[in-house]
């Protein structure tokens, strides 16, 4: 009964008591510097055991205590969000389950049992974006199962390359792996690259949107993505000095960069925070792929907290507006809801890196490694800008939807006295200010050395003043006439909808394949491999059975003359 | 089951018969225990004076009593051309055996016996020609032969019995290619193929107990079967699916190790033969089962005289739970 | 692919391999639905008309390629997507009107299904040009770059080894 009333309440205490237990358990990891492997012999069988490996070491133990302290602001947070849904149960079970898969993705570090989670967060993941069910969650949900999928067969293909190994722990193996295991490095990197967004298959994180706002801020944006970015820590050793590192790191400096340029031309609030999310990806992946896994760890962490308390502010923007999620309904917030307002502006400029937030020790320190390390020119370029343009859409999202003019309707109830919302978001607000400072001293006892010159040490100052400055000046745009934008439509248009890859990956791949998939069925399905196939086949059969049977028809003489004959024709034969 | 004292001294003299053509040093010893296992089995058939186990029996005799004539002969013929003889004993026992070029006899018999006779033409009757042939196996020509026997059987058992309704005649194609792997067992090694026999009968009473227990003897009359006997339902399937040899089920673990056996001996040919005719029997047993388990015709139900089958129900349970866990069966021990 | 299947079907004819006389279907199969012969003549046309339900001068048989079509009508292609969603049609469902005869590959032009006739602003080659056009650049010049990677400019590490001298020691002038 309690159970049922208060689910919410009750899996708050415990994933928190979770979260301590395993935070804790982390401390004394990094401490004592101990990585504890359990190995769970199943059975064994014809010599082969068939074990369950756990792996307990400071970076799943602290992303454990992270998905844990997340996931129980989010569900207490839902209890509020989600009152008087029909299946508030359902919802809860499912974002239960997603934190099972959660844990058993992070604790595995065996390419099969990883599979277990992995799987388990696509398919989890599916059922919460098609949580409301109308056409568009469908389709949303459906595009992120598939492009999911390419990611799960990466995987699976990997478990098949690597079962000539005698076991599929990758995380250890993975410091062994010459190039002459690219092709696995080829397949784990595509499933990273689904599961946390990458280029080519980008287009399904910003449709996931679809989801209720409580899970895009547990899953969409703070721990189900970044299970890419965990499987490549954890397979970092073998990307070491690799082609697929280069690779990776133009693909990830490019995703920063769209998503950058794509947030500052979107206008639905959630869409805004996705694309920032996505951005946020590409910069761990590209810290990673520079050979800093530790660092791309960090920033994991501190995005989970902000990236969090933000989506959670959206939702209860979204809730108090009545619904709406254009940015362009919005406006004067602070005056409403003050305290949701500076959650989110401390979540936002934690984003942009502003000093002392938990973004900044993270993004910062990133930065001035990567300017530091031998990069490449466009990745360089690409920081910078993408740098620019974080601040740039953050300032963009503040003051449009929180400050300026009441756009909203004249009928409208503003607060936010909706407590079980606000106090969930207590801790991570508290997390998004503390957050990265907390992290930095407890994962780099040692500071990392930085020696740039100037110009380069004011760089990422000067980029996110002047994109905060851009920002704010393009908080004033409205459509009107001596709009510069609708003469340069066709870049704009480009720029804005991600370079065009949601309808390139949705629509005309869907019709190629169900053109392609329709010709099959009407000239082999139906056609020839019915005729050459199946039902040829079965008539051949058929005509020499009546044959054969036509024998059996007849009377005694005729079978024993047929023995005969048989007799007599193998003794020819073997003669 | 009632049955005459009789059927006990007949079934012992059977088994002797057997056991002595097995265990005798001389084709004389083999032909008289064969002789012996004859006329023992020809009044088991004939318990029941019906016309259908009367015309069984003496299509049987004769055909039997054919195959013994020509074992005789050529043994007797042995002095003067060694060759010879030996091709022709191989080709009578492949005779009694009912292998495929000599199977005319075997379906036709088969449909006038009572399941139990069917069970035992199927399985002990075929055991002392089998132990005969493969004391055989030593020259390349007769290897030849017996390996043209068990292809030629593949394919007539799979094709045969594609369309068949009636049950017995469909056990004994099914018999005929199963036959045929132990055929090919035997040119490699001599115990392979009695381990495939043992599992065959195993599966194959199985089955026939089922479909004794329900009197079933056509496809039609397995449709009309009463739908309250559910566990026969799931029953019925199971057992046949380990009859086609699919995978989680005993029947494959036989198959399974003849597959690794041949195609590490490169009998790839008549490897790729057998397994493809396996895999048209094992649609015509989905056949037998697909239409009792999708269509059932209620009002027929009554017109069929059903014995219950909990009366074997000690045997069913063992046999189906063999032939569901026996793939598991080295497991234990391994651990 | 229509020579291919002529092709195939005179060396059936020529080699007298038998053709399939067992038709399997789960549903239930009506001989009426099967075309007729393509027609050739204009009486034959107006007959095969009056049989689909269309004018005469409407019908217009699809050319006759060898996929077994016959004398199906060549019927304008109106998916289902694109079609009024308010006007009162005999299958909502379905957009479709009772005895409307429907276009030859009906099945894959329904709702949910292709819109062929979706006209996008910008058409998907121009989109997946302009799309791979900025990829190639970036990764294109990234990997020109790639030789020649930045970096502060940094003296080699002075690690001490065999007659490596890194400091001389010399008195401060």
């Amino acid at each position: 009964m309690i159970w049922k009333i208060s689910m919410n309440e009750i899996s708050m205490l415990g994933l928190f008591l979770g979260s301590l237990i395993t935070g804790s358990l982390a401390l004394l990891k990094i401490k004592s510097g101990v990585m504890d492997v359990v190995e769970w012999e199943l059975f064994s069988l014809m010599g082969s055991s068939i074990v369950f490996t756990l792996v307990l070491d400071w970076i799943s133990l602290l992303f454990m205590s992270f998905v844990f302290v997340i996931s129980g602001s989010v569900l207490s947070y839902s209890g509020s969000y989600m009152a008087g849904d029909k299946t508030f149960n359902r919802f809860m079970y499912l974002v239960l389950a997603f934190v099972l898969s959660m844990s058993f993705m992070v604790l595995s570090p065996n390419l099969i049992s990883i599979l277990l989670g992995w799987d388990g967060l696509g398919l989890v993941s599916y059922a919460l974006v098609i949580y409301y069910q109308n056409e568009k969650s469908a389709n949303a949900g459906m595009l992120t199962i598939l492009s999911n999928r390419v990611g799960d067969v990466a995987i699976l293909l990997g478990i098949g390359l690597m079962s000539s190994l005698g076991s599929w722990n990758f995380l250890f193996y993975s410091y062994y792996m010459d190039e002459s295991w690219m092709l696995l490095k080829i397949f784990l990197m595509i499933s990273a690259m689904t599961k946390s967004a990458q280029i080519p298959f980008s287009a399904w994180l910003p449709a996931a949107m679809a989801a209720p706002t409580p899970v895009s801020a547990l899953v969409h944006s703070s721990t189900l993505v970044t299970a890419g970015v965990y499987l490549m820590i954890r397979f970092s050793a073998a990307l070491e000095g690799s082609m697929i590192q280069s690779f990776l790191l133009v693909i990830s400096c490019l995703t920063m960069f769209m998503a950058g340029l794509g947030a500052n031309f979107e206008y639905d609030l959630k869409k805004i925070i996705a694309l920032s999310t996505l951005s946020q990806l590409g910069v761990m992946l590209s810290i990673l792929s520079l050979g800093f896994s530790d660092l791309a760890f960090f920033h994991l962490l501190s995005h989970a907290l902000f990236k969090a308390l933000l989506f959670m502010c959206a939702g209860i923007i979204i809730h108090s507006v009545g619904g709406y999620q254009d940015i362009r309904f919005m406006g004067n917030l602070v005056k409403f809801m003050p305290l949701t307002v500076s959650y989110m502006t401390i979540a936002n400029l934690a984003l942009c890196g502003f000093p002392f937030m938990a973004g900044f020790y993270s993004k910062d320190m990133i930065l001035e490694v990567a300017f530091m390390s031998w990069i490449n020119f466009i990745a360089l370029l690409l920081y910078v800008m993408a740098t620019g343009l974080t601040v740039m859409y953050t300032f963009r999202l503040i003051f449009f939807s929180l400050t300026g003019e009441y756009n909203l309707g004249s009928l409208s109830n503003l607060s936010d006295e909706d407590f079980l919302m606000t106090n969930s978001m207590s801790i991570l607000g508290l997390g998004a200010i503390l957050g990265g400072s907390v992290l930095s001293w407890m994962l780099f006892p040692e500071c990392y050395m930085i020696c740039l010159s100037g110009v380069m040490k004011m760089m990422v100052l000067m980029v996110s003043i002047l994109g905060g400055l851009m920002g704010y000046i393009l908080n004033f745009m409205s459509v009107n006439y001596l709009l510069k934008s609708i003469y340069n439509y066709k870049s704009v248009v480009m720029m804005g909808s991600m370079w065009f890859m949601p309808l390139l990956s949705t629509l005309k791949l869907s019709e190629k394949s169900l053109n392609m998939g329709f010709q099959m069925e009407k000239v082999a399905d139906k056609g020839w491999f019915e005729f050459y196939g199946g039902q040829g086949l079965y008539y051949l059969f058929s005509q020499v059975f009546f044959i054969l049977n036509s024998l059996q028809l007849n009377s005694i003489k005729v079978f024993m003359k047929m023995s005969m004959v048989m007799i007599i024709i193998f003794m020819i034969l073997s003669m | 089951m009632t049955f005459p004292i009789s059927y006990f001294l007949f079934f012992c003299t059977l088994l002797t018969g057997t056991s002595l053509s097995i265990c005798s040093s001389s084709w004389f010893g083999a032909w008289i225990g064969l002789e012996l296992n004859l006329l023992s089995f020809i009044p088991l058939i004939a318990i029941k004076l019906c016309p259908y186990a009367t015309e069984a029996a003496i299509k049987y005799f004769l055909i039997q009593a054919m195959a013994s004539t020509i074992l005789i002969m050529s043994s007797s013929m042995h002095m003067f051309s060694n060759d010879f003889s030996y091709i022709l004993i191989t080709l009578s026992l492949l005779l009694k055996l009912g292998a495929a070029p000599l199977h005319f006899w075997f379906p036709q018999v088969i449909e006038g016996l009572t399941w139990p006779q069917a069970f035992i033409l199927l399985t002990i009757q075929k055991l002392a020609p089998m132990f005969l042939i493969s004391y055989l196996t030593y020259s390349s020509n007769l290897i030849f032969m017996i390996t043209l026997a068990a292809i030629l059987s593949s394919l007539i058992g799979a094709l045969g019995g594609l369309n068949i309704m009636k049950l017995r005649k469909l056990m004994a194609f099914s018999s005929i290619n199963h036959m045929s792997w132990m055929l090919i067992a035997m040119t490699i090694n001599d115990m392979m193929w009695l381990t495939y026999f043992l599992f065959y009968s195993f599966i194959s009473g199985s089955v026939i107990i089922l479909l004794h227990s329900t009197q079933t003897y056509s496809i039609s009359n397995l449709m009309n079967q009463n739908k309250n006997s559910s566990i026969l339902n799931l029953l019925l399937p199971l057992n046949l699916l380990s009859l086609g040899g699919l995978p989680p089920f005993m029947g494959f673990s036989p198959k399974w190790i003849m597959i690794q056996l041949l195609s590490s001996k490169m009998m790839i040919f008549s490897l790729l033969v057998i397994l493809f005719s396996s895999l048209i029997t094992l649609y015509f047993y989905l056949r037998i089962f697909i239409p009792m388990i999708l269509l059932s015709f209620p009002s027929f139900s009554s017109l069929l005289k059903i014995k219950s089958l909990w009366a074997f129900s000690p045997f069913l349970a063992i046999f189906t739970f063999i032939n569901m866990f026996g793939l598991c069966l080295p497991i234990p021990f391994s651990i | 692919m229509a020579r291919l299947v002529r092709l195939v079907d005179t060396s059936r004819r020529i080699s007298g391999l038998p053709g399939v006389l067992i038709s399997r279907s789960a549903g239930n199969w009506n001989k009426d639905w099967k075309p007729g012969p393509y027609p050739v003549n204009p009486e034959d046309r107006a007959a095969v008309a009056r049989k689909y339900g269309l004018r005469p001068d409407e019908y217009k048989p699809i050319p006759d390629d060898g996929l077994g079509v016959g004398d199906y009508p060549d019927l304008p292609l109106v998916t289902a997507e694109s079609r009024d969603p308010y006007y009162p049609w005999d299958h909502p469902e379905h957009r479709r009107d009772f005895m409307e005869p429907i276009h030859a590959e009906y099945d894959m032009y329904g709702l949910d299904r292709v819109n062929a006739s979706q006209k996008l602003r910008f058409s998907v080659t121009q989109q997946f040009l302009a799309f791979m056009g900025v990829m190639t650049f970036f990764v294109g010049t990234y990997y020109l770059m790639e030789s020649r990677k930045i970096h502060w400019p940094l003296l080699p590490k002075q690690y001490p080894g065999d007659g490596k001298v890194h400091y001389t020691f010399e008195k401060p002038e």
